[in-house]
């Protein structure tokens, strides 16, 4: 009861002394909107790769010869699929289309129609096609990204391809990927794997490279040291390396926001300590107030300490809400460009609203705790003072 | 009620200098009595009714309040003590002035564990003895001077302390108010309550109800 | 860098926990001053102001431990989702116990967080009772609990820097492992089971008896043989596979955060044995203490009398 009238009266105190606050609360609901849109973002980020990650071979086997990549022997493919533990195995066409006017490159993927696919995002795309149709003259499906350039260049309905045998291949545009797969599609472009070969110039009995699928994932260790020793001119990159990948670069994306977090909050707790160093006169007006009603020093500061813990929770519970409009609403202008900048085409991100429980526990712990530590000291030096010091 | 034996207090500056703010006082207080501490300002006035409140410690001596020894209470039992015996008028500064003026008085309620009615209960009639019920809501920069120092009044004794300390209680009101004010201490001296005033303004020799008259000069009594 | 360090979590976790052990530093300083000066019969003034001193110490414990409280729930988060960096690692224990010093670690951090909620309660009766009577006592389990406090921070920091993205962990292999291990005195899982719920009798009747000294042998036991009997024979129940012996996955979502609880309630159970120690034995201090092991010994046979109910068998 005591304990309800006492944080009554602190939300009294605290909505009717606005103005003393007003500070700290704008600079850090500031602050925390900054860093959870740098947490939301690159969370969300890293969910839709993971996600797409779900679709991926188990292994990838790419020709390596002294350094290079090379395109791999199709007969390689038959060869995998004695492997016990194996169930499927795939050559894939793809390659980098250059367009040279514009220094500007799409990723060519060409698929096999009527394959069932291992990439299970392409097999989703397939499915959505009428294949009969598709097929009946040079189609392709392209990207957000590669749709932006083709219309920002007056490529409305086809696009003229040259493949290195110097004829020309003209390509009509089928449809667009759907939308919410855009990190990965962006500048991607498919069509029927036979044009696909041409465009991209490579011959027959070969494939970009082999992907391979595994009947029960707990043979992956067996299957893994056999296709090592295979062949040794080739590369083998696995689910787990990707992924291994994927976390490695976020988590050093955080860690340069970390340096960067920490720094504006050091700042930030310098700021608040010197105003508590610079003793407001209203403080110590409200102490000799309390003292002199019979309150204890120590309710004192844990009222004190209420008082901050309030203001500072509030402002980011107001942090977050912002940062939650600004990635997923908005779409993070600004922010987006420095965690995809990397991205050739121009990139128009939905960000799946995504938000890890762990993401929330890290934003509080680097913010409202280290802020009620910081105004401990300050808190106890201005409520343990003299009376007489307080009045004169 | 109230005992001093030989109640020293030195304070001690940030250069190690020693000022004596109080000498060997020595005084007795019986219940119900209202006593005058007459002083001018920086005669140890102030710092004897803190060391009543037990707002502060004195260096050396006794004080017993109620047959208890209060000076070697710890923080914990001296606050205790203060919202139960204790009522402190200070200067009319010592206001929360965005608040109105019941709200005003809360932070003397809000450590005990009251019904929001009895709560409400203790406020008016503390308002009504201090006679500005009529200004209950009004926010407290709106108040005149002498509205303020009722408000002070009722928030100290509010909850019904037995001992009324006041620390210069007319310095910032005119004539007119300082009279009312006179009328306000006697009503308390019916009600039974045990006054010290300590002030320099000669308009307290006016107060009829004063039992005794000490005289406070260079921290000493004369 | 390291990889591990400069993983969001791991980096706030080092910051944080450093930051606490500063301001701890800070209040040691100040809790020294006081012991070196503190004196029964100076004078009153002098008492005063050591004991608005001492009221620094109180509200830096204060925060302290709410930031240890979160720290221990982020560091089991954390150290779940960093199985995702570590090789062969696949859930939090496989994390543990790839550093050599994980497991003493999460031990350290349950005792200093029964230590500073028992050292606020011991502050608290010292401010309530008349002349100090326990100023020394809570002097001295301040530096007690300031050196425990250093040394978890320390093992932290070389956790963390001991975990290794590069070598493979054999995860949870020494628990996988441990079917024919024996425990202590040659015991067998299952009879260390029995002794469980022995102690737990005994527990009851020392509490019933008001037998101090032998309650906190007894409830020092039960922790021990607690720790056991979860990860080697109760957490197999909880997740219904027998090769699973893991102490940190029943703190996991898909167990409904049931670990929060069986923890919760073994730390206000030992924390009601050190208060009922140490002050007043009552009545209502003697409920709560069998309350919660009974509370504990419930949570975490349910799943077990559950299995065995529905199935009729053991795992």
């Amino acid at each position: 009861m005591s304990m309800l009238s006492r944080l009554n009266f602190l939300l009294l105190l605290l909505l009717n002394y606005k103005k003393r606050y007003i500070a700290t609360f704008l600079l850090s609901s500031g602050l925390i909107a900054i860093l959870a849109s740098v947490l939301f973002l690159s969370s969300s980020i890293q969910e839709e790769l993971m996600s797409t990650l779900e679709n991926q071979a188990d292994f990838t086997v790419q020709h390596y010869k002294s350094g290079h990549l090379l395109n791999t022997p199709e007969k390689w493919v038959e060869e995998y699929l004695d492997i016990p533990g194996v169930s499927k195995v795939q050559g894939r066409i793809y390659g980098t289309h250059y367009y040279e006017p514009k220094e500007q490159h799409f990723m060519l993927v060409g698929l096999d129609m009527y394959d069932v696919q291992i990439v299970k995002g392409m097999q989703k795309l397939i499915n959505t096609l009428d294949i009969e149709k598709f097929l009946e003259r040079k189609n392709m499906i392209i990207g957000s990204g590669v749709k932006d350039f083709f219309d920002k260049y007056h490529y409305r309905k086809y696009y003229i391809f040259r493949p290195p045998d110097r004829t020309k291949e003209k390509v009509y545009i089928y449809k667009e990927f759907p939308k919410g797969s855009d990190l990965l599609t962006n500048d991607m472009i498919v069509m029927d794997m036979p044009l696909a070969r041409k465009i991209l110039g490579i011959e027959k009995g070969y494939v970009s490279d082999i992907v391979i699928e595994l009947s029960n994932p707990d043979e992956y260790q067996k299957v893994y040291e056999k296709l090592i020793v295979s062949h040794f001119d080739t590369r083998i990159i696995t689910k787990k390396d990707i992924a291994k990948h994927y976390t490695k670069l976020f988590n050093y994306k955080g860690g340069v926001f970390m340096a960067l977090y920490i720094f504006a909050i050091v700042t930030f707790l310098l700021l608040l300590y010197q105003r508590y160093s610079m003793v407001e006169s209203l403080d110590l007006k409200e102490i000799v107030i309390l003292r002199s009603t019979g309150w204890s020093i120590e309710q004192i500061i844990s009222f004190k300490l209420v008082e901050n813990f309030i203001v500072v929770l509030s402002a980011y519970l107001i942090g977050v809400i912002l940062a939650y409009i600004y990635v997923f609403f908005l779409d993070a202008p600004l922010l987006r460009d420095i965690f995809l900048g990397s991205a050739n085409l121009s990139i128009h991100p939905q960000f799946m609203p995504y938000i890890k429980p762990l993401d929330l526990l890290i934003l509080f712990g680097i913010f409202v705790l280290p802020f009620l530590l910081a105004v401990v000291i300050p808190v106890w030096k201005l409520c343990v003072k003299d009376m007489s010091e307080m009045i004169r | 009620m109230i005992q001093l034996q030989n109640v020293n207090k030195v304070f001690t500056d940030t250069n190690h200098n020693n000022f004596q703010a109080l000498k060997d006082i020595s005084l007795a207080i019986s219940p119900n009595e209202c006593v005058l501490l007459h002083g001018s300002s920086g005669s140890g006035k102030t710092t004897l009714l803190h060391i009543i409140a037990s707002l502060m410690k004195p260096s050396s001596g006794l004080v017993e309040v109620k047959g208890e020894n209060i000076v070697s209470l710890s923080d914990y039992h001296a606050s205790a003590y203060r919202r139960s015996t204790i009522g402190y008028v200070t200067q009319s500064f010592y206001l929360l002035d965005n608040l109105s003026v019941e709200e005003n008085l809360l932070p003397a309620l809000v450590l005990e564990s009251l019904s929001e009615k009895e709560m409400a209960q203790k406020i008016k009639k503390a308002l009504s003895l201090a006679n500005i019920e009529h200004k209950a809501k009004q926010k407290v920069s709106t108040l005149s001077g002498g509205e303020k120092q009722r408000c002070i009044i009722a928030r100290a004794i509010v909850n019904d302390a037995e001992i009324v300390l006041c620390d210069e209680p007319t310095a910032n009101l005119d004539k007119k108010n300082s009279l009312f004010f006179l009328g306000l201490i006697q009503n308390l001296k019916n009600l039974r309550k045990t006054i010290l005033i300590a002030t320099h303004d000669p308009i307290f020799e006016k107060l009829e109800c004063v039992d005794k008259v000490y005289n406070l000069e260079g921290g000493s009594l004369e | 860098m390291n990889e591990i360090l400069i993983s969001p979590q791991v980096s706030l976790e080092l910051f944080l926990s450093s930051l606490v052990l500063l301001f701890l530093s800070f209040a040691l300083y100040h809790t020294l001053y006081i012991l070196l000066r503190y004196d029964k019969n100076a004078t009153n003034a002098l008492q005063y102001e050591l004991e608005k001193r001492s009221l620094l110490t109180t509200t830096i414990i204060k925060v302290a431990l709410l930031i240890s409280i979160f720290l221990f729930i982020l560091f089991v988060l954390s150290i779940d989702t960093l199985a995702e960096l570590i090789p062969g690692a696949m859930c939090g224990a496989g994390v543990v116990n790839s550093g050599i010093y994980g497991s003493l670690l999460i031990a350290l951090k349950f005792i200093v967080i029964v230590l500073a909620i028992f050292w606020i309660q011991v502050d608290e009766e010292d401010q309530k009772a008349k002349g100090f009577p326990y100023f020394s006592l809570k002097m001295y389990l301040y530096i007690f609990l300031y050196l425990l406090i250093a040394l978890s921070w320390f093992l932290e920091l070389n956790f963390f820097m001991s975990l290794s993205v590069e070598e493979p962990v054999l995860c949870c292999s020494n628990l996988y492992t441990s079917q024919t291990t024996s425990f202590m005195l040659g015991m067998s899982i299952e009879e260390i089971v029995v002794a469980f719920y022995i102690t737990y009798l005994f527990i009851l009747l020392a509490t019933y008896l008001k037998k101090k000294v032998f309650l906190s042998l007894l409830s020092i036991l039960f922790l021990y043989l607690s720790y056991i009997t979860i990860v080697y024979f109760f957490s197999t129940y909880i997740y219904e596979l027998p090769t699973h012996k893991c102490p940190y996955c029943i703190l996991a979502k898909e167990y409904y955060f049931i670990g929060y609880f069986i923890y919760g309630v073994l730390v206000m159970a030992n924390y009601y044995v050190l208060y009922g120690v140490v002050f007043s034995f009552k009545e209502h201090t003697k409920s709560k203490i069998i309350t919660a092991y009974t509370l504990f010994v419930v949570l975490v046979s349910f799943k077990y009398i559950y299995y065995f109910l529905s199935n009729n068998l053991f795992l």
